[in-house]
């Protein structure tokens, strides 16, 4: 893996914009997450947080705009495409695979991306899956749980597993979309703990309602209102620019 | 069951299936063996639907036509002279398969509601074109008076031999399918029925995935094809009617969806049904709506279902 030069972005998107019928849902986003950091991109509901996710992803084609991953154009690729690149992502709404086991969910994950170091032989190879999935099991506290069938676990196991799928293929950049919607206060903090050990890997851009657990997770932060970013830098700043005050953080 | 009991239960089932023709035989039964063969070829038919429905999550609702057109592409071939048998299962997998690709590559461009009404649309297609075709019968069908030469001096006019040559068909199929849902590429299909959202999202290239499957179960269905115009020296343009799609998908609901031997059960049941109810009354097909009713609203994972579950509480 190359190390960034500084200052240069793994995910760099300029100009995207979206819009559906009457509604636009991204006025021009430019947005840079640099190797390394966790993003958080914070706004009001409605700002078009989630199909912003969609369209770096690849589920909703931008109208126009530009999206640079890793140095390459990644605009026109299929959400596959830019999954073996190493773009992953996470979902809101649990999205998980019900007719498997806890374990199995994971072992399609780490297949599917077939991003794991190539190994001579097919045993090898299953064997180096094996260890990445015990790898993640561990990771979000699901070990104990591997043979578990997904509706036996609690909501706050299912948003871990929810995560782990994402990050179980040694993505570059994960994006997480609300991970820590509808937990209680302790799952929510396993949660933020578990986030803190995949920045020692992964890129993570995190979106959050849960404003104080942005400002302690994120290196930086992004402030997305009506479709435009209207902030982004260190969390104190962000925190005391006066239009996202206005726009955002005043009305809590 | 334990593994021991699965491997004896089906050890019974493979004996009695064996024995099905001889003991008609001795029973003065021997009508029913052509019957018994019906069922098989509507098995492996049924059992390909199973792996595009149940395994793929696809609720095509044109399959028929790729068992009408595998029937087509061997009867056609018969009544031009070319017996080779080898040369009728080659030239069948070769054009369904890809009639499968084109229709596969378009109706899996849809979703929902849309992709069973493509499906079905690309059926009546074929069902038209097959109408439309006078040097070979057009809408009276075809009638073929030889049969495929499949060798080792098997005749599939001798309805035990096409019985057992069928069976072996069934049983490959059955064989392929069982060690498909094992395989990576079959649990990546399982997983993309699931959530194809979340599976592509993953990297799992879906469209391909889905393609490859509705390509090999359109083959296995014109193979299915091949056997039925050998069993009845006959192909009509109704095999590719919407209407036969529908009895192949009543056939793997009533069996069991994404259940290795829902097709089996399924064909089995309807056609037994449909034979002994005949015999009674004209309306066979309302105490058929009975008991796909019954089997719907009260064993949800059909026949196979419901017999693994009755094995389950012995234990």
């Amino acid at each position: 893996m190359s190390t960034a030069a500084p200052r240069s972005a793994l995910l760099e998107v300029e100009r995207l914009s979206k819009r559906f019928g009457g509604v636009i849902a991204s006025a021009g986003v430019d947005l840079r997450v640099r190797e390394g950091e966790v993003h958080a991109l914070i706004g009001p509901n409605g700002a078009g947080k989630t199909t912003l996710v969609a369209q770096l992803a690849g589920q909703v084609r931008p109208d126009s705009g530009r999206i640079v991953f890793a140095g390459s154009d990644i605009t026109r690729l299929a959400p596959h495409e830019r999954a073996r690149r190493g773009l992953a992502r996470s979902f809101q709404i649990t999205r998980l695979f019900k007719s498997f086991a806890v374990r199995d969910n994971v072992v399609l994950a780490v297949q599917a991306a077939g991003r794991t170091e190539p190994a001579a032989g097919a045993a090898a190879r299953r064997e180096a899956i094996e260890r990445r999935v015990d790898e993640v099991l561990a990771e979000i506290g699901l070990a104990d749980q591997a043979g578990a069938r997904i509706d036996a676990l609690s909501h706050g196991e299912q948003r871990a597993l929810e995560v782990g799928l994402a990050v179980a293929s040694r993505p570059r950049l994960v994006m997480l979309d609300e991970p820590m919607a509808g937990m209680g206060h302790d799952e929510s903090k396993r949660m933020e703990a578990l986030i803190r050990r995949l920045r020692a890997h992964t890129t993570v851009l995190l979106i959050e309602h849960d404003v104080d657990a942005v400002f302690r997770l994120a290196d930086r932060v992004s402030v997305l209102v009506s479709g435009q970013i209207i902030a982004s830098g260190a969390p104190e700043a962000v925190r005391r620019d006066a239009g996202v005050v206005e726009a955002y953080l005043g009305e809590e | 069951m334990s593994l021991l009991q699965r491997r004896l239960a089906l050890g019974a089932v493979v004996l009695l299936l064996l024995a099905l023709p001889p003991a008609m035989q001795a029973l003065g039964a021997g009508y029913y063996i052509s019957t018994a063969g019906k069922i098989v070829v509507f098995a492996i038919a049924a059992t390909s639907l199973n792996l595009v429905l149940g395994y793929g999550g696809m609720v095509s609702f044109g399959h028929a036509a790729f068992f009408g057109l595998g029937a087509y592409t061997t009867g056609v071939l018969v009544s031009e002279g070319v017996l080779n048998g080898g040369a009728h299962l080659l030239a069948t997998v070769a054009l369904t398969a890809f009639a499968a690709l084109v229709i596969g590559a378009i109706s899996l461009r849809t979703r929902g509601v849309y992709f069973i009404m493509i499906t079905l649309a690309f059926g009546q297609m074929l069902f038209y074109l097959a109408n439309s075709i006078k040097g070979y019968g057009g809408d009276e069908g075809l009638n073929i008076r030889a049969r495929s030469i499949i060798g080792f001096g098997l005749d599939l006019k001798d309805a035990p031999t096409f019985y057992y040559v069928a069976l072996a068909v069934l049983a490959a199929t059955l064989v392929a399918l069982h060690a498909f849902v094992r395989s990576r590429f079959g649990r990546a299909i399982v997983a993309i029925r699931d959530d194809d959202l979340r599976a592509e999202a993953l990297g799992f290239a879906t469209y391909r995935y889905r393609l490859a499957v509705f390509v090999v179960a359109g083959a296995i269905a014109g193979i299915a094809g091949a056997l039925s115009v050998n069993q009845q020296g006959y192909v009509s343009p109704n095999l590719l009617h919407w209407t036969q799609s529908g009895t192949l998908m009543v056939m793997v609901i009533l069996g069991g969806v994404a259940s290795l031997w829902g097709g089996v059960l399924g064909a089995a049941v309807l056609v037994i049904l449909q034979e002994a109810l005949s015999a009674y009354t004209r309306h066979w097909e309302f105490w058929t709506g009975w008991v796909l009713l019954a089997v719907v609203l009260f064993a949800r994972h059909g026949l196979a279902g419901w017999l693994t579950s009755l094995t389950r509480e012995k234990r």
